[in-house]
């Protein structure tokens, strides 16, 4: 009786899922991984005032076996996020887990009934089922709800849904402020959604260190009592502000899913430390859902670049959930961006290229992979939308005049670098270029040497090389090939292109011509 | 062909189809179950709130049925509501979120929108006693929880 009392409380929810899946996905940003179910279920519990289930070793591995298994089904289907069906991807597998776990509660006795009841029911949309297929089964169904006029309505009664759609309205964080100060019912309602968002928004970048400040020095304990409520965090502050900021924070931020950071000012050390503190070995159950979006990197000097080495060998806790990782002068070794891209299957952007190409002489030659770390095994990687990493290490020189086994050498390159990104099919901004342009470099650099800083020893992306490969890559509508030496401006690829890539615009710096093929075709000196 | 509708307190409303259809929840029970002359119960919404859902569903029955836009960023839209639903969301603090409830309940996306906007415009820019005497909020907090919640959240206070 219990486990279907439970199933029934989930079933209720169905309905309200579908309508307000965007809310949900503000709040969740991430599929389920393997141990999503159970985070979900205890939010769950906790905006419905309901007490979480106790999270024994066993319920976890419920959790982790049923989500992982639904996992495996929906990972094909990710890249499209419309067509994903909440109730599909999370009710599901955690009623079934629940269920699961409450047969084996019950079998031996170790459940109290009265902890699974709600504290108080929230109105909410009739549970419609195939059994009330009749018109008289829809009517009793519909007379079995809970009248809304049981108490009068008023901001606190609304239910948990409603106070996120309303708390997204409110635009600034002040507006939220106000609310948690005007009575306790609205405290406890809205201070968890103040605290889901740090982002240092103010033009004086102060938020940051106002919150360390006043937890260091008035000793308010702000960071470790709510900083595990913290799910997006951007910041642009010192690098004095983030390592205090670190050292109040909890050990753990446990739903922390999107990290931004903003700035050249932060250390190696700090950067992997924060990575580590959102890691899923964290704590056991830890944190599940993370998106890294490190962005915007200002650029001054290539030594002050703070995603080095450490922050890199942290990132790998979170290869298996990672989904966006746009890291700007990120120090990255082959070998490390090979394994990223074969141990992240949910990845859909990877860019460690400079937003800004101005800023790409001060970042010097991005890391980049070597095409002979492309060989095997397979790129997990098969939902990227955004590529954005240079190719290195083939032989370069005229076909006839190199020697036969570098010639060879060099068509296997090819090969095995296109096989790897014919495979990318959602793929729509392909980003190889350096933006090492001879022209442009004078400004930045007193001993610009073009021989040295144009990309020879790139993927040529001619036909002749084996460019035909990438022909189902349909999507693409980004080629930025800028700073590399390529001939995809031969007669040849731009019938190619225009047939096989009709939405791209290619972007080199190899010619001065522009000219208009199927697609648009764009050669930007 | 009209649809009977039975308010909490046993009121019946007939409506056309089209209009009650604004309602998913409606329109999905008419569409698995068929049309017929019985009335459907809503034993969730009181006569006086199903008035003011059905003036809002006769305004509305010839909009476009809303598609949700997941990219669709909500606290881009927060000001963005019609003359019209301005004024009819001009109602005692009660009825706004009796409608919002009954607008939750029955799926009716629109008017489930412009009453959030209509809360989120009225608690926008003011402090937190003026939007205590907004909602006829009384404090309870004491002097010092309110202190402290001062202290922990002073960083999210704009300057």
């Amino acid at each position: 009786m219990q486990a279907k009392e439970i199933l029934s409380k989930l079933s209720l929810t169905k309905h309200e899922t579908k309508k307000h899946q965007r809310e949900r996905f503000i709040r969740m940003e991430s599929l389920p991984d393997e141990d999503a179910g159970l985070v979900f279920w205890e939010d769950y519990c906790d905006l419905h005032n309901w007490p979480r289930m106790p999270t024994s070793a066993k319920i976890h591995q419920y959790a982790r076996e049923f989500v992982s298994e639904k996992n495996k089904e929906i990972r094909s289907r990710w890249t499209d996020v419309d067509h994903i069906d909440a109730h599909d991807l999370l009710f599901k597998p955690v009623a079934r887990f629940m269920y699961r776990s409450l047969a084996e509660s019950d079998s031996h006795s170790r459940n109290d009934p009265e902890e699974l009841q709600p504290r108080r029911s929230r109105p909410t949309s009739p549970k419609v089922t195939q059994q009330s297929r009749s018109w008289k089964a829809r009517t009793q169904c519909l007379q079995q709800q809970p009248s809304l006029n049981a108490a009068a309505a008023s901001f606190a009664t609304l239910p948990p849904e409603l106070h996120f759609m309303i708390a997204a309205l409110l635009t600034r964080k002040q507006d939220l402020y106000s609310c948690t100060l005007v009575s306790r019912d609205w405290h406890q309602i809205l201070n968890p959604i103040l605290w889901n968002n740090i982002e240092d928004d103010c033009p004086s970048e102060i938020r940051i260190r106002i919150l360390t400040f006043v937890d260091k020095v008035l000793g308010t304990g702000s960071l470790q009592k709510y900083g595990h409520l913290i799910q997006t965090l951007k910041i642009k502050c010192r690098k004095d502000d983030l390592e205090l900021f670190m050292d109040e924070a909890p050990d753990k931020f446990s739903r922390l899913h999107s990290i931004e950071l903003i700035g050249n000012d932060y250390s190696d050390d700090v950067i992997a430390n924060l990575l580590r503190q959102c890691s899923r070995q964290c704590g056991g159950v830890g944190p599940r859902r993370v998106v890294f979006n490190i962005d915007d990197c200002l650029i001054g000097e290539k030594s002050e670049i703070g995603f080095g080495p450490e922050s890199a060998r942290a990132l790998k806790d979170h290869f298996p959930t990672l989904e966006v990782l746009r890291a700007e002068g990120a120090v990255f070794s082959s070998k490390e961006i090979k394994k990223l891209l074969c141990s992240t299957p949910k990845l859909r952007e990877f860019n460690i290229l400079p937003k800004d190409p101005e800023q790409a002489p001060w970042l010097g030659f991005p890391s980049s992979l070597r095409a002979s770390d492309t060989a095997h095994p397979n790129w997990a990687c098969t939902s990227l939308v955004v590529f954005g990493c240079p190719v290195t290490g083939i032989p370069y020189g005229e076909y006839g005049k190199l020697m036969d086994c570098v010639q060879q050498k060099r068509i296997e390159l090819h090969k095995s670098v296109y096989s790897q990104l014919a495979r990318l099919t959602h793929l729509e901004e392909l980003r190889l270029g350096t933006h090492y342009d001879p022209d442009n470099m004078d400004s930045f650099s007193d001993d610009y040497d073009e021989w040295n800083d144009r990309q020879y020893d790139c993927l040529s992306m001619t036909l002749e090389s084996g460019l035909d490969m990438l022909k189902r890559l349909k999507n693409l509508r980004v080629v930025d090939l800028e700073g590399m030496d390529v001939g995809i401006d031969g007669e040849g690829e731009q019938k190619w292109v225009a047939e096989h890539w009709p939405k791209a615009s290619v972007l080199t710096s190899s010619d001065d011509t522009e000219e208009d093929g199927g697609g648009l075709y764009v050669l930007i000196e | 062909m009209p649809v009977t509708l039975t308010s909490l307190d046993n009121q019946e409303f007939k409506v056309d189809k089209e209009v009650a259809e604004r309602s998913i929840l409606i329109k999905n029970m008419i569409e698995d179950v068929g049309e017929s002359d019985a009335p459907i119960p809503l034993p969730n919404v009181s006569a006086a709130v199903l008035t003011k859902v059905i003036e809002y569903c006769e305004h509305h029955r010839n909009d476009p049925v809303q598609v949700q836009d997941e990219t669709d960023d909500p606290r881009k839209r927060s000001n963005d509501i019609e003359e019209w639903d301005m004024k009819f969301m001009q109602v005692d603090q009660e009825m706004l979120f009796e409608i919002i409830l009954a607008a939750n309940y029955l799926d009716i996306k629109p008017l489930l929108d412009v009453g959030c906007k209509t809360v989120a415009n009225i608690i926008k820019g003011k402090t937190p006693e003026e939007i205590r005497k907004a909602f006829n909020i009384v404090n309870d907090f004491t002097p010092e929880e309110e202190a402290q919640i001062k202290k922990e959240n002073e960083w999210a206070e704009d300057r």
